[in-house]
């Protein structure tokens, strides 16, 4: 057949066309990335789970298989060094809760494995379990093999992770140097900053003076900064803690912004 | 036989580690005498029995020597799995094994002979062999490629002795190989997402080449040194070197020392694991207290590296060893009879298990055994 490089290069387009989008949709998840909403079926009550039903917390996932040696060996460990850890600190140790979500790669076809499945989760008290049996999910965080660990930010407002942002993965657990890793990232995940307490500018032109209210206890040190120019802040007067409201003169030569800052604060 | 130090019989039922400890070579310029002999040993401990014995005879007919033998084994475990094995059972093992030897052995000239043996057995050769496989057919318990396991093996060798100094110095070299059926491994069988769905055996014969070569010579009146190294060249493994040395002096009239050590090394196939490295070292103090009585003070020490370690996979493999053997045993002898007994207690203290090897802690875990030994000798 004669060779007709206007079809070679349309066959071309058409076969990127088709399968690149699949490659992107389908490529691995690295620390870093923002890890899309998912639903899997919960194991125990059939029901479809989403990745956002666990908003709010660090998000710990596990892959398992019944059958595989390293899952059997990890899942006390993590039980243990992950589960109970956090529970009984009420989160990591800025406070942010944890949730470890199991995820169960072995098909519940056969009664054999459906029975050493719920034995396996019984074992180690994991609730909730998902089911990932055609390794959907599980093939964005590894190419093959368990047990897969990943720790996802559920917080939308910490200072120091992404909403949904993948912070770790890995296949295996080599030793207990893993529970290390894991409370590492753990750990460091922030908390949303506090709020401050909302101000109410009350300007009273006939006493010449600002009179500020907040309504929440005030981080030591808060201190009211005024500028003109919102570059320059001058350190106003530290506020004393307890105290509901302060006063201060209003400056007749031009406009003034205020705000309160907290020395340290993020 | 060797008088001073009747375990090696149990080296079948050891661990790998200790059977170096414990292989001694035959006595190179043992007289070839008309003999039947037979051993028995023990070897006791809360959660592990094991027992052997083996009888035999030979005879010399002219310029060659016969010897015929057979032996037996049982043993008894209590197999525990660890905590983390949830789908594993407390079981009781039992098994038992057969085999047979023959040796022949010709002078051919004036200071050589030619050597040949061959020897067959059919049952686990290891209480670690017969706790790994119940362990598989625990953990794969159903799958339908899982299959009972019938270790067996045929071993044959060929070796040429040369007397270079008469009555003072002998070399020996030796070269034999063996064929193992062993108990297998498995390896998971996937379907497309990774789900198991059966388990296919792995390598279950085992070949191996074994080469030695051994110098005895008499020193002095008092003293007779024995050195030997050997090779071991075995299936998927790089070649294990074995050098062991050995001295006997006789302090007395009647007071004996024996003393011998060795080292043994074998390179993993991945540099980056190291090597197995293992040594030991012992004595013996025989005392003759009387006419026809012995006493025997005996005592080892062994230590290995451990075997291959790989972290990133499933192992049975065993973590280092050290063990430690004291004995005492009194041998009468009368004639052409002897008769000898022994005890005392033998100690093993594994390393740590690591993650890989986490199911195998109560196999690999520290323990004390009672070690015994009964064997007789008559000589005709």
């Amino acid at each position: 057949m004669k060779h007709n490089p206007f079809r070679h290069l349309l066959a071309s387009l058409l076969f990127f066309s088709s399968t690149v989008p699949t490659a992107l949709a389908q490529s691995r998840y690295v620390p870093g990335d923002i890890v899309q909403n998912f639903s899997l079926i919960n194991r125990a009550t059939g029901q479809p789970m989403q990745l956002t039903d666990f908003a709010g917390h660090i998000v710990f996932l596990e892959w398992f298989a019944h059958w595989c040696p390293f899952c059997i060996a990890a899942a006390p460990q993590v039980e243990e060094g992950i589960i109970e850890y956090y529970r009984e600190r009420n989160g990591n140790p800025h406070g942010v809760p944890v949730q470890h979500v199991a995820i169960n790669l072995q098909s519940d076809a056969a009664a054999r494995d459906r029975t050493a499945t719920t034995t396996f989760i019984e074992r180690y008290h994991f609730d909730p379990v998902l089911q990932d049996t055609t390794r959907t999910l599980a093939n964005r965080f590894a190419s093959s093999g368990q047990p897969i660990f990943a720790i996802i930010n559920g917080l939308t407002n910490s200072p120091n992770a992404r909403p949904w942002e993948l912070l770790f993965s890995r296949l295996g657990f080599g030793s207990t140097q893993s529970l290390n890793d894991f409370r590492a990232v753990i750990d460091q995940v922030l908390p949303p900053p506090p709020q401050l307490p909302q101000l109410v500018l009350n300007p009273n032109p006939v006493a010449g003076q600002f009179d500020f209210q907040w309504s929440t206890p005030l981080p030591p040190g808060t201190r009211i900064e005024s500028s003109t120019n919102l570059l320059v802040w001058i350190p106003g007067p530290t506020l004393p803690e307890g105290t509901l409201q302060w006063s201060l003169p209003l400056d007749p030569t031009g406009v003034q912004f205020h705000r309160l800052f907290t020395p340290g604060a993020p | 036989m060797n008088p001073s130090f009747p375990l090696p019989a149990l080296r079948r039922f050891m661990p790998t580690g200790l059977i170096l400890a414990l292989l001694h070579s035959p006595h190179l310029s043992a007289a070839e005498t008309s003999a039947f002999e037979t051993d028995f040993d023990l070897l006791h401990a809360s959660d592990i029995s094991l027992i052997q014995g083996a009888t035999g005879a030979g005879i010399s007919w002219g310029q060659t020597f016969l010897r015929a033998g057979i032996n037996g084994g049982w043993m008894g475990l209590d197999y525990q799995p660890v905590d983390a094995d949830i789908f594993g059972t407390p079981e009781r093992i039992e098994e038992s094994r057969v085999g047979a030897s023959l040796s022949i052995s010709r002078l051919l000239h004036e200071h050589w002979t030619v050597l040949a043996d061959a020897g067959a057995y059919d049952g686990f050769n290891a209480y670690r062999s017969a706790w790994v496989s119940t362990w598989y057919r625990q953990f794969f318990n159903g799958l339908p490629g899982l299959r009972e396991p019938d270790p067996r093996g045929l071993n044959g060798s060929l070796g040429l002795r040369w007397e270079y100094l008469p009555g003072l110095g002998v070399l020996q070299f030796e070269a034999g190989l063996a064929s193992d059926e062993i108990a297998p491994g498995y390896e998971e069988i996937l379907d497309e997402f990774g789900g198991l769905v059966d388990v296919a055996p792995l390598r279950s014969r085992l070949a191996t080449q074994v080469l030695r070569v051994a110098f005895e010579n008499v020193v002095t009146s008092r003293i007779r040194t024995r050195v030997s190294v050997r090779m071991n060249d075995q299936a998927e493994r790089l070649a294990r070197w074995t050098a062991t040395a050995e001295i006997n002096a006789s302090l007395s009239r009647t007071w004996v020392l024996r003393l011998d050590g060795g080292y043994a090394r074998e390179p993993f196939r991945e540099p980056a694991q190291g090597s197995f490295e293992g040594h030991w070292f012992g004595g013996a103090l025989e005392w003759q207290m009387a006419d026809s009585w012995q006493l025997i003070l005996r005592g080892r020490h062994y230590r290995d590296s451990g075997e291959i370690e790989n972290t990133l996979s499933f192992s049975t493999a065993a973590p280092g060893l050290d063990a430690e053997e004291l004995g005492i045993g009194l041998r009468w002898s009368s004639g052409s009879h002897t008769l000898q007994i022994g005890a005392g207690p033998y100690r093993t203290r594994y390393g740590p298990v690591t993650f890989n090897t986490t199911f195998f802690g109560n196999l690999y875990r520290d323990r004390t055994f009672v070690a015994a030994q009964l064997s007789y000798r008559w000589e005709f």
